[in-house]
């Protein structure tokens, strides 16, 4: 089937018409996508960016992340000219900048991993680390956004409204899906592929299965006192109901994976891997 | 002479596509892979960022032959040579299993031109944690080696 393209001149247009001409193949109602799509908008977005600080603010969820991801995702920006041009405006101070291109590096990183692993990068690259079952299936209070966690469903709403989240948010609900619901990570990867504007395999599975410990060393996770720190407060101030985050890394290990049997993870703020500068 | 078509997957929606560029008088195909979206249906807002994206592109491309189909990638690729006389397909590569499957399955009948995909590394060993990795290729993505070099990857 052809689509008239050339008839979408604007907007509105544009959204009516893919509205009407891919009915059946998306989830939702059709409206425009939160962050406009296309070279130009990639471009601007880029030039616009401001990367000084990021090293020392990344881990923050009001902090300017670049939000490029969903550009590179669809190759509207290269990541060589992303590269390129950072250095090239940061010429005389490469410092400031070093944490963000390490950032593209493992987004290089993950699309290597891809390219070694192909399609089995949809299953457990490694054993877990710990021994803890996992379920294969997302529980309807997730796909809701109804999990009774004020942070959790925050997050959940971003994801589906926004199209869009901190790298801190995925880890945070990777974890709890994984760790604290016992859930297979695949049915997050999958997820997160189906809302998220930079949805993909190479970063978004390898990402989820360093949380799961399939692809890393030790399983991630958080607790609240990270969660209240990097988010400003935003949900823990007025939170109400009983925390399953609220103790400290070596209760919640115990508690999470049966006594120790998984290995401690580190701090969680110094081992962030990221594919969404 | 032959009458080469670029076809645009969804990792490679710009002007500066590489398979784009190296084909500027080419006829242009994007499709919705539909076998896969009814396997995986995604939110209404990530189709219609890709479908900006495809559109404005489109807008820059001087060849009067481009098409936006929703289908099979094979089926429509295929009937869009046909259709168009075209002769071999450009694309530039992705990792993405699904890509390569559909390059796969084209070069069954037609004469595929794939474009290496931009990498900021040389590194050809089994990428297993980013601390080697980074070890190895901080260099090439920094130009300088890192002061020092963290233990791991410290947030």
């Amino acid at each position: 089937m052809k689509l008239d393209w050339q008839s979408c001149g604007d907007t509105d247009s544009r959204v009516r018409y893919l509205g009407e001409a891919m009915r059946g193949l998306y989830l939702g109602q059709p409206a425009p996508a939160p962050m406009p799509g296309g070279r130009q908008a990639a471009l601007a977005r880029l030039h616009e960016y401001d990367a000084r600080g990021y090293g020392q603010s990344r881990n923050f969820l009001d902090a300017p992340v670049s939000r490029l991801s969903p550009y590179l995702r669809h190759g509207m920006l290269g990541i060589v000219e992303v590269r390129d041009h950072l250095q090239a405006r940061y010429r005389g101070a490469p410092q400031q900048i070093e944490e963000l291109l390490r950032q593209l590096a493992w987004r290089d990183f993950f699309y290597k991993v891809l390219d070694w692993h192909g399609a089995a990068l949809h299953d457990d690259l490694e054993p877990p680390k710990h021994a803890v079952p996992r379920q294969r299936a997302l529980p309807l209070d997730v796909i809701e956004a109804r999990t009774g966690l004020p942070c959790i469903d925050g997050i959940l709403r971003e994801l589906f409204e926004e199209g869009y989240l901190h790298n801190h948010e995925r880890l945070w609900f990777a974890a709890y899906l994984c760790h604290f619901r016992g859930i297979w990570w695949g049915e997050g990867a999958r997820l997160f592929r189906q809302y998220l504007l930079d949805g993909d395999i190479a970063s978004n599975s390898c990402s989820w299965q360093w949380v799961e410990s399939t692809f890393a060393t030790k399983p991630y996770f958080m607790n609240k006192e990270n969660i209240n720190r990097y988010s400003n407060g935003r949900w823990c101030q007025s939170c109400r109901v009983k925390c399953p985050f609220n103790a400290s890394y070596e209760t919640l290990q115990t508690q999470l994976f049966e006594r120790g049997r998984a290995p401690l993870a580190e701090e969680p703020t110094r081992s962030n891997p990221r594919g969404q500068a | 002479m032959s009458h080469p078509c670029v076809w645009l997957h969804d990792a490679a929606i710009s002007p500066e596509d590489l398979a784009l560029r190296s084909n500027p008088h080419a006829a242009v195909i994007f499709v919705f892979d539909e076998p896969a979206l009814r396997e995986e249906p995604v939110a209404f807002h990530r189709l219609d960022f890709i479908f900006a994206g495809v559109c404005e592109t489109f807008r820059t491309i001087a060849h009067p032959i481009k098409e936006v189909r929703r289908g099979d990638p094979v089926v429509e690729i295929a009937d869009f040579c046909a259709e168009h006389g075209c002769d071999q397909i450009h694309v530039t590569d992705n990792p993405d299993p699904r890509t390569r499957q559909i390059v796969q399955s084209l070069r069954k009948r037609h004469r595929v031109v794939v474009y290496p995909y931009e990498t900021l590394t040389d590194y050809a060993e089994e990428p297993r944690r980013f601390s080697r990795f980074w070890e190895k290729t901080a260099k090439q993505v920094l130009g300088y080696h890192p002061r020092q070099n963290r233990k791991f990857h410290r947030g």
